[in-house]
C-alpha cells in the first residue's frame, strides 16, 4: 500500500512538474531542462552503479565458492555488464540532448 | 576470416573463449551493419552516426570484456589497471557521444541505433548457443 501511495505521490509531482516546465518562458524551461539532465545522469549512475555492483559482487561470491566455475561466470558478468552499461549510455544521450540540443528550447 | 580474427584477439589478450567469441560477433556485426546503414542511407548523416554509434559501442563492449575477465581471472597486480581503463572508457564513450551528438550534429536516433548493435550480437549469440545445445541434445 505504502509503495502504491508513493508512485502516485511521485507521479503527481512529477506531472505538476512537467506542467510548470511547459508553461515556463524559455530561460525557465533551459534551467528545467539543465535540471532534468543533472538528476536523470544523476539517478542512472546511481541505477547502474547498484546494478554493476550486485552483479560483481555475485560473481565475486560464486568464484569464492566454487573457483572452477569462473569460466562460466564470466559470460554471464559480461552480458549483465553490457545489458545494465547500455541503459546508462541511454541516459547519457537524453541528458546530452537535454543540455546541449535543447529540443524543448533554451 | 573467422580463424584469423580469433587469433587477433586471442592475442590482444581475449583468452575467454565466449569472450572472444561475443566481440568478434560485436566487430562483424557492427561492420556489417554500418557499411548496410551506409550504403543504403547514400553517404547521408544517417549512416555515418550509425556507424560511428555502432564503433563507439563495439570499443566500448571490447573494454568492457577485458575488464570481466580481468575480474573473474584473479590476476595478481590487474586490478589497478583494470580500474584505470573502466573509468577512461566511460570517458571515452561520454566524450565519443558529446561529439557525435553536440558537435556534429548527427541524428540521434542513428546513433543509438547503431549502439544497438551490442544488443542485437548479445541475442544472435544467445540464439545460437541455445540452437547449439538443443541439435547436442537431439543427437
Amino acid at each position: 500500500m505504502r509503495k502504491v501511495l508513493f508512485t502516485a505521490l511521485n507521479t503527481v509531482a512529477l506531472l505538476g512538474l512537467a506542467s510548470l516546465s511547459f508553461a515556463a518562458d524559455g530561460s525557465a524551461v533551459g534551467a528545467m531542462s539543465a535540471w532534468g539532465a543533472a538528476v536523470g545522469m544523476g539517478l542512472a549512475a546511481l541505477g547502474c552503479g547498484i546494478g554493476q555492483g550486485i552483479g560483481v559482487k555475485g560473481a565475486c561470491e560464486g568464484m569464492a565458492r566454487n573457483p572452477e566455475i569462473g569460466g562460466k561466470l564470466t559470460t554471464t558478468l559480461i552480458l549483465g555488464l553490457a545489458f545494465i552499461e547500455s541503459l546508462a549510455i541511454y541516459a547519457l544521450v537524453v541528458c546530452l540532448l537535454l543540455m546541449f540540443v535543447k529540443p524543448f528550447g533554451a | 576470416m573467422r580463424e584469423r580474427l580469433d587469433s587477433l584477439l586471442e592475442r590482444a589478450g581475449f583468452h575467454h573463449a565466449e569472450g572472444r567469441e561475443l566481440v568478434r560477433m560485436q566487430i562483424a556485426m557492427a561492420t556489417g551493419l554500418s557499411l548496410a546503414a551506409v550504403s543504403i542511407s547514400e553517404l547521408s548523416d544517417w549512416g555515418w552516426a550509425f556507424m560511428g554509434g555502432a564503433a563507439l559501442i563495439t570499443v566500448n563492449f571490447w573494454w568492457l570484456v577485458k575488464y570481466a575477465q580481468n575480474v573473474t581471472s584473479n590476476a595478481a597486480g590487474a586490478a589497478g589497471g583494470a580500474f584505470f581503463r573502466f573509468f577512461v572508457r566511460f570517458g571515452i564513450t561520454g566524450a565519443g557521444l558529446y561529439a557525435m551528438i553536440v558537435e556534429a550534429g548527427w541524428p540521434v536516433w542513428a546513433i543509438v541505433a547503431g549502439t544497438i548493435t551490442v544488443m542485437v550480437t548479445i541475442l544472435v549469440w544467445g540464439a545460437r548457443k541455445r540452437a547449439r545445445s538443443n541439435s547436442a541434445k537431439e543427437a
